[in-house]
């Protein structure tokens, strides 16, 4: 590894030292002495036996680089203390606020500063930390972090897994999670139909929700679906219900014969194009579709302006998670969600589209870290049960209670954030035992219907080239959704095209990745 | 009657000064430029290295002098983008629009402003003005989207009066084209007026005083008093203006973009965004920043050369 | 008699022509008030917002509660009005000396300043140079590299060219030196430039973000904007989908940390004014 780089001014820069840990600049210095005769206030008894051996040592100090997840909320709390009793380590974090986050922290590495564990977001990123094998491989020392192993045993590891076969990063998953296909409840009952089972009942229902006046206020201003864009692409989820039905999900990889197919291009998305173009002409879809950013169309579905589109389904649960639930009722006392099953097309259908398993954030310990010991302590023990129920819900009996099936939460958001719960989420798994139990009913059932996809977790290295051909597809889907003709010939030119722009070598370069995996 | 023509510069021949060396008569001249000086070596030309990100694969952890050079293939990899072409005619078109229309308007906005006689009604009409200025695109743009929407904006109201069909005009690439320029005057216009203001200060009062016993009319006076009292400082805004031709205005465009106006829209600042900076790929993003700021170099250069030609002074 | 009408016409014309303009630009500033003015769960985007839809003030308690929001205003009234004088001392240090077409050496460096505007090296050198500098995590680092604007300095070396060279001949003549010229007759006469330019400097500090980010890790050395940005969460990030939970922050609150960052930068302008005054320059000339 060819580190020399700016080594002389390490001393200048420490890390953002919040208050509580001490701003001492100089943690270099105090590489673990082990002839400590302060005895370490750890009591851990269930903590792994990584953390066990460790409570001889004196604290080690550990500088992390994290994304800032409550702004303003300092780490001298009770959280980070606990982590740091638990896990025997002194933890120095900068925590970077969410915009320019990946900017930041390539600036930091670049300029020399060298934390023991970072986190990122992107597997752009991630890629390009590992190729300059920058990253550990987590997998090489799990025998020291059982909890790590567990963490990722359901599959998670394999979507992590690189083309080395190795884990450089443990991804972090929200509470932000599936979306599934809703329906306007009261919407249904009004105008006497059922939750749709078959496309052609969504066409009549969309077209009631559009065209016949749900809301009863005699004005055509409901809509069964429209959508979203943001950075300038369009975000074709909302309408996965469509394409599913006619067996492919855009932007998507399908499993045909063994072979990975970019779904964008099959001759079923073509059908789902004219079905949506269909919808269009008849006035079903939001004419603001692609102009609306995704603040205006999540406020469009709480004033009851979209009625059928795939969506969060957090606007069921009454424990208001992400804040849903409260403005729809808000809004409309009446307003309900109901859940919709995958639509029989006229062939197979396809379930919808899951986020990936690797995360919207991902921690990582660099292998220049002199302490990856200690790192790896701390993942280990945040991965834990214990751990993962802490930053999850803080202190039994303080922060929540049990009630037979269900943990409620005794203190305020605001207070929990003041407390650190879940503000350092480096192996977090979110839990959802506080939630309604109409929530976790919707949990599993998003799971049953989802779409597992065969290439999560494949990446390849060239991701610009995916970015640029999915911001041709959003282009081309809106042109034909909009379309007055027939948009046959649109369609074909659009295939040729995305295969011209380099989608067959990517096609190519994901199988060979796919088959390599497979092989493992 | 004086007039400006009084106040020409005349080289100033005095004795005392011509035996000193030119040098060291105007030291403390030079004394003044010397923190400013140090300013731009320490700030802006030691970091310049960064140039060479362009021609090497750049590595942030082996940083420049390890990480591999790589020639033109970074440039050559940009300009092979199926769309970089189009990207860049996007940008010139966006730029030379807002140009027309954007530059004119603070100029007419401050002559108008300059003939208000009620002193407290132009102090509130200018600060009202400022005020898109200090808001940001994400939110000046959720406005024009409201403004814009044919299901429940101003405009579909004024479809309705009309009995049309009210469109969604933001998808429409014509259209589009005309919000990005009306609302970027819309933002800036009072803002972009507050330098003329300054410059009117600078004209000889006394001018119009003679021009209203000649009888001239307030056109007349503006277009023979205040337009040539202000020429210098348009000119100057203008050549700087043209120079910044490659920037068509990233945030709001980035805000404002949609998949159905992109192939008129994406602008070389939303393309290095999308593609260079959050794929991480600063040699990307420094090549063409380094082919931005030679294009800025030629256009300043052009547009100084014909301001000469035109009896100008130009920058300086 | 029929041109005193045109005039008064005209007039009236001027008026309403400001009226109307001065509506459709105060829009922006209403829109933002009067949604921050509304009930969080109530309030929509796609309303026009012409006024509160159900009043409340719970955005503002909720804003006005944020930790490190005063520690945020301190810092950015510091580095705005420390970082403003900086600018204006290097920056006029610089004009006065170039708009002197007798300066040996003017054109060369002219060109060498010129140059850095059109070209500069990036984020991560730029970083490196003040990583070396100990700036970091200082509020000098928001102050100083970007202290100097050559577009604003070009701006004022043609005011201080339009200066008559007789004043400042004439009191040369009389024993003054560069300095005395400068600070006596220069800057005391241009007044409105030295405001405009003052004020552009100003309003980029006190909005100014990426340095904010970049250069600060402290919590407690976080200027205003960075600190609203935690609020405010419009990064290319929260678009992605897994990241919603940390979008989710309601867009009434949005606006009301927009409307607590522009009013105090507001309230300075009118101060501003009274260096607007037509024909101080040369009226000074002749008296």
């Amino acid at each position: 590894m060819p580190n020399t780089y700016k080594k002389v001014m390490l001393v200048a820069i420490a890390a953002s030292v919040l208050a509580g840990c001490s701003s001492n600049g100089n943690s270099e210095s105090s590489v673990k002495p082990s002839s400590s005769s302060s005895p370490s206030p750890s009591s851990s008894s269930t903590a792994s036996p990584a953390s066990a051996e460790a409570s001889k040592e004196a604290p080690t100090t550990l500088k992390l680089a994290v994304i800032e997840m409550y702004p303003g909320v300092s780490f001298d709390n009770k959280t980070t203390h606990y982590i740091e009793e638990k896990t025997n380590t002194k933890l120095e974090i900068t925590a970077i606020p969410g915009a320019d986050f990946e900017n930041k922290l390539q600036i930091m590495l670049a300029s020399g500063d060298k934390p023991d564990i970072i986190q990122l977001g992107t597997d752009a990123l991630e890629m390009k930390f590992t190729k300059s094998g920058l990253l550990l491989p987590l997998n090489a020392s799990f025998d020291k972090t059982p909890n790590l192993q567990k963490f990722g045993e359901d599959g998670i590891w394999d979507a992590m897994k690189h083309s080395d076969g190795n884990v450089y990063a443990i991804p972090i998953r929200g509470s932000a999670i599936d979306n599934i296909p809703i329906y306007r409840k009261d919407w249904l009952d009004k105008l006497g139909l059922k939750v749709p089972t078959t496309i052609d009942e969504y066409y009549a229902v969309a077209d009631a929700f559009s065209n016949k006046d749900p809301d009863g206020n005699g004005k055509k201003d409901t809509y069964a679906l429209s959508g979203w864009t943001a950075n300038g692409g369009f975000d074709l989820s909302t309408s996965d219900q469509v394409f599913g039905a006619y067996g492919t999900l855009p932007n998507s990889w399908l499993l045909q014969d063994g072979k990975l197919v970019w779904g964008s291009i099959v001759p079923g998305a073509l059908d789902a194009l004219k079905f949506l173009n269909k919808m269009y002409k008849g006035k079903m879809i939001d004419p603001e579709f692609v102009t609306d950013n995704s603040a205006r169309f999540k406020d469009k579905v709480l004033k009851g302006v979209i009625g059928a589109p795939v969506y969060r389904y957090f606007l069921m649960d009454s424990s208001n998670l992400n804040n849903y639930y409260e403005p729809l009722k808000q809004n409309n006392p009446n307003a309900e969600f109901v859940e919709g099953g995958i639509l029989k097309g006229p062939g197979d259908s396809v379930g919808f589209r899951m986020l990936t398993r690797r995360g919207w954030l991902k921690t990582a310990v660099l292998n220049s870290s002199p302490h990856v010991d200690a790192a790896l302590r701390v993942l280990d023990f945040l991965a834990s049960d214990e751990g993962n129920k802490y930053m999850n819900y803080g202190e039994e009996g303080v922060d929540y209670k049990v009630e037979g099936d269900l943990l409620t939460k005794t203190i305020t958001d605001d207070q929990m954030k003041q407390e650190g719960i879940g503000q350092l989420r480096l192996a977090f798994n979110a839990l959802y035992d506080q939630t309604s139990p109409r929530y976790r009913e919707l949990f599993d059932y998003a799971h049953k219907i989802g779409y597992k996809d065969p290439a999560d977790g494949l990446v390849v290295e060239n991701n610009t080239k995916q970015v640029e051909l999915d911001q041709y597809t959003g282009q081309q889907y809106v042109k034909m959704i909009m379309s007055d003709g027939p948009i046959d010939n649109m369609f074909a030119d659009y295939v040729a095209e995305w295969k011209k722009r380099g989608g067959d070598a990517l096609t190519q370069a994901f199988n060979d990745a796919y088959q390599e995996k497979n092989k493992q | 009657m004086e007039t400006v023509h009084t106040y020409k510069r005349e080289e100033p021949a005095t004795k005392r000064s011509s035996r000193l060396h030119p040098i060291y008569k105007d030291r403390h001249l030079y004394l003044m430029l010397l923190p400013g000086l140090l300013f731009f070596i320490i700030f802006k030309y030691v970091p310049l290295y960064g140039i060479v990100i362009a021609f090497q694969d750049y590595d942030i952890f082996r940083g420049i002098r390890e990480s591999e050079w790589v020639g033109w293939d970074t440039f050559k990899e940009v300009f092979a983008y199926s769309d970089f072409w189009v990207i860049f005619g996007n940008t010139l078109q966006i730029s030379v629009y807002k140009i027309l229309f954007g530059f004119p308007a603070p100029i007419v906005v401050a002559l108008l402003l300059n003939e208000l006689g009620n002193r407290y009604f132009k102090k509130y009409v200018q600060t009202i003005l400022y005020l898109p200025h200090f808001i940001s695109w994400v939110v000046i743009s959720g406005i024009v989207l409201t403004i814009m929407s044919p299901t429940n904006g101003v405009l579909s109201i004024v479809y309705e009066w009309f009995g049309m069909e009210p469109k969604n005009l933001l998808a429409d690439p014509t259209a589009f084209r005309i919000i990005l320029v009306a609302s970027d005057i819309w933002k800036d216009l009072g803002w972009g007026t507050i330098i003329y203001l300054a410059a009117l200060t600078q004209v000889d009062p006394s001018l119009y005083e003679a021009a209203t016993v000649d009888g001239a009319s307030k056109w007349r006076q503006t277009w023979h008093i205040t337009l040539p009292g202000i020429r210098n400082v348009i000119v100057l805004l203008l050549i700087l203006r043209i120079g910044l031709l490659m920037n068509a205005g990233f945030e709001q465009i980035l805000v404002m973009q949609n998949s159905a106006v992109l192939e008129v829209s994406e602008i070389l600042d939303t393309f290095v965004f999308k593609f260079g900076l959050q794929q991480g790929n600063y040699s990307f993003a420094t090549a063409v920043g380094l082919f931005n700021s030679l294009i800025a170099l030629v256009l300043i250069l052009g547009a100084q050369w014909i301001s000469k030609k035109f009896g100008e002074e130009g920058l300086m | 008699m029929n041109r005193t009408r045109r005039m008064r016409f005209s007039v009236l014309f001027l008026y309403l022509f400001f009226i109307l303009t001065g509506i459709v630009m105060l829009y922006p500033f209403w829109y933002v008030l009067m949604f921050s003015l509304s009930d969080p769960l109530r309030a929509s985007v796609n309303k026009l917002n012409l006024y509160p839809s159900h009043f409340s003030l719970s955005t503002y308690k909720y804003v006005l509660t944020q930790p490190f929001l005063y520690t945020g205003f301190k810092n950015t009234i510091i580095v705005t009005v420390f970082g403003t004088l900086i600018s204006m001392l290097l920056t006029i240090g610089c004009a006065y000396p170039l708009s002197k077409e007798s300066l040996r050496g003017r054109k060369f460096l002219f060109s060498l300043i010129f140059f850095t505007m059109l070209f500069n090296g990036g984020l991560i050198p730029t970083y490196i140079v003040i990583k070396q500098l100990h700036m970091i995590d200082s509020l000098w680092a928001l102050m100083v590299p970007s202290a100097v604007s050559v577009y604003n300095m070009l701006i004022m070396i043609k005011f201080y060219k339009g200066i008559p060279s007789e004043l400042i001949e004439s009191a040369k003549m009389d024993g003054a030196g560069d300095w005395y010229v400068l600070l006596r007759i220069v800057v005391p006469l241009s007044g409105a430039v030295n405001a405009t330019i003052g004020l552009i400097y100003a309003v980029s500090r006190w909005n100014e973000f990426l340095p904010g980010v970049l250069y600060i890790n402290d919590q407690s050395k976080r200027v205003l904007q960075v600190v609203l940005n935690g609020m405010l969460r419009e990064d290319s990030l929260a678009n992605q989908p897994g990241l919603q939970d940390l979008a989710s922050s309601p867009e009434s609150i949005k606006m009301a940390a927009v409307v607590i960052s522009i009013v105090p930068i507001l309230a300075v302008y009118p101060y501003l004014q009274k260096y607007f005054v037509k024909g101080m320059l040369l009226g000074s000339v002749k008296g």
